[in-house]
């Protein structure tokens, strides 16, 4: 049974935190390097959030307020399961409201609310390594990053938009940081690259299988790569909006009616979604 | 175990590893996120007597068997931190964790900030953070600092000892990603963090 009872608080033991920790303290002074770590066994399996976790446990104290999305769902199999995880040897409180949290532990998704300085996203990554699609060896672009060596991705970028007519790469977008490392700013969609530059919050990038963590401080360059001509693109939701709130401007996704077949949208972010349909219908503008 | 009733066990110490450790840390990482930043560790340094207390609770939130770490001048708080966290002592150049428990020369200052580890192109992260005990941090010098965690400009008032330690490490020019990070710590428990991409203005 894993409880507070049984287990350590925040289930690892205090010497596998004491590495984390510092791993992070090294990763927030080289934004954007990914620090190796020992990363730890878990109750869940590698593959399904580890690294975000271990992270999450290692910095989570008795204060903290705690949310954990998955893709921006609160509700999804994988976030429930870790929320469950955290609470149940940590006793914090647990949140779906963005604005309560002091940490968000997240899957793919950076939450639309901006985030504020006195809290930290946690974001799960299963391929730390941007140059592992031009480069399959680790020591390789292990020294690649040692060099700043990195007109191999350069060129697989242009090879891209020499045979689509733009730039294909959906999510994990590759960033440069602080104008030195080239990052995968984990599998969030374009929509959110622009989030990390200049942020407000601390991010902090766990994976747990290929035992990486790496950060972005507040405040930090963070562009993502392009031509000087053929500019960085988001995704478009011109003229969409959330068929629940009728957010527009937001993340969305897209779905297929049932019955009628047509393409609707909801906002992938729930707990922002959750939060306008509440307020909207205190206002009386949205029937329940 | 009757005569633990009328005589109770005197603690050497009340500093608790899970829940200070990790308030400890989360300062840290606020400070080091947020450059130029004074943040309080004073409710976990107060749980050892010494002066350098504040050092005591930082050793003990980050040290172990697997880092080594250097003392300079001060026995005490070596030993402190080697019973309670088992980390090894080291030579200047190799260890990972320096602890400076007084205010020291300009001249012993750059000596040590020449050879510390400054980690290498491919493995950064193996390079020294320094913990450095200073009378205060808030004095009569402006400085302007720049990088990572500061919003364009952050002007921070800071003793001259402070202006000549930031100084000194940029004279030094280690090519990022090489660097070190410095702590600056008071006995009061405040602390305030300059991380290596953290630069002042001339």
């Amino acid at each position: 049974m894993i409880d507070g009872k049984h287990y350590n608080f925040a289930f690892l033991d205090e010497g596998s935190k004491r590495e984390i920790r510092r791993s992070i303290l090294k990763a927030v002074a080289i934004p954007g390097y990914q620090v190796p770590f020992g990363s730890r066994e878990l109750p869940i399996g590698r593959g399904w959030g580890t690294g975000g976790i271990q992270i999450t446990l290692s910095i989570i104290g008795k204060e903290d307020v705690l949310k954990v999305i998955d893709q921006g769902s609160d509700e999804s199999v994988n976030a429930v399961n870790i929320k469950k995880l955290v609470r149940e040897c940590t006793d914090v409180k647990i949140t779906t409201d963005s604005e309560e949290a002091s940490i968000i532990q997240s899957r793919h998704r950076i939450p639309e609310i901006p985030m504020r300085g006195d809290q930290i996203l946690v974001l799960q990554v299963p391929t730390p390594e941007p140059l592992r699609i031009v480069e399959p060896r680790e020591a390789v672009t292990k020294q690649m990053h040692a060099e700043a060596e990195y007109s191999g991705m350069w060129l697989y970028l242009f090879e891209d938009l020499i045979r689509y007519g733009e730039i294909s790469i959906s999510s994990e977008y590759p960033v440069s940081v602080e104008g030195r490392y080239i990052m995968n700013p984990s599998p969030i969609p374009r929509y959110d690259n622009p989030k990390l530059n200049d942020s407000e919050t601390l991010y902090l990038f766990g994976a747990g299988r290929e035992k990486k963590i790496y950060a972005i401080p507040p405040h930090t360059k963070v562009e993502s790569l392009c031509f000087a001509d053929v500019p960085f693109k988001k995704e478009d939701f011109e003229g969409k909006s959330c068929r629940l709130c009728g957010a527009a401007g937001v993340y969305l996704d897209e779905l297929i009616e049932e019955g009628t077949g047509r393409k609707v949208y909801e906002c992938s972010d729930t707990g922002f979604c959750r939060k306008r349909r509440e307020r909207r219908r205190q206002d009386g503008t949205i029937s329940a | 175990m009757e005569y633990l009733k009328e005589k109770p066990l005197q603690l050497a110490y009340e500093f608790d590893f899970v829940h200070d450790g990790q308030r400890v840390f989360r300062q840290m990482l606020k400070a080091e996120s947020n450059p130029g930043t004074v943040v309080s560790i004073a409710g976990q340094a107060e749980k050892f007597s010494e002066r350098f207390a504040p050092l005591s609770a930082i050793g003990c939130t980050l040290l172990d068997n697997e880092q080594t770490m250097y003392v300079e001048k001060n026995q005490n708080l070596q030993n402190l931190l080697h019973d309670l966290t088992l980390c090894a002592p080291a030579a200047l150049e190799e260890a990972d964790y320096l602890f400076l428990s007084s205010e020291m020369n300009y001249g012993s200052i750059k000596e040590i900030f020449r050879n510390v580890k400054r980690g290498t192109y491919a493995d950064p992260q193996e390079s020294a953070t320094l913990l450095i005990l200073c009378d205060q941090i808030t004095g009569e010098q402006r400085i302007e600092l720049t990088g990572p965690g500061i919003k364009d400009t952050l002007e921070v008032p800071v003793t001259l000892y402070i202006k000549n330690l930031i100084r000194i490490r940029q004279e030094i020019r280690m090519e990022y990603p090489l660097g070190i990070e410095l702590f600056l710590v008071t006995p009061q428990g405040d602390l305030m963090c300059v991380p290596r991409l953290c630069k002042m203005a001339e």
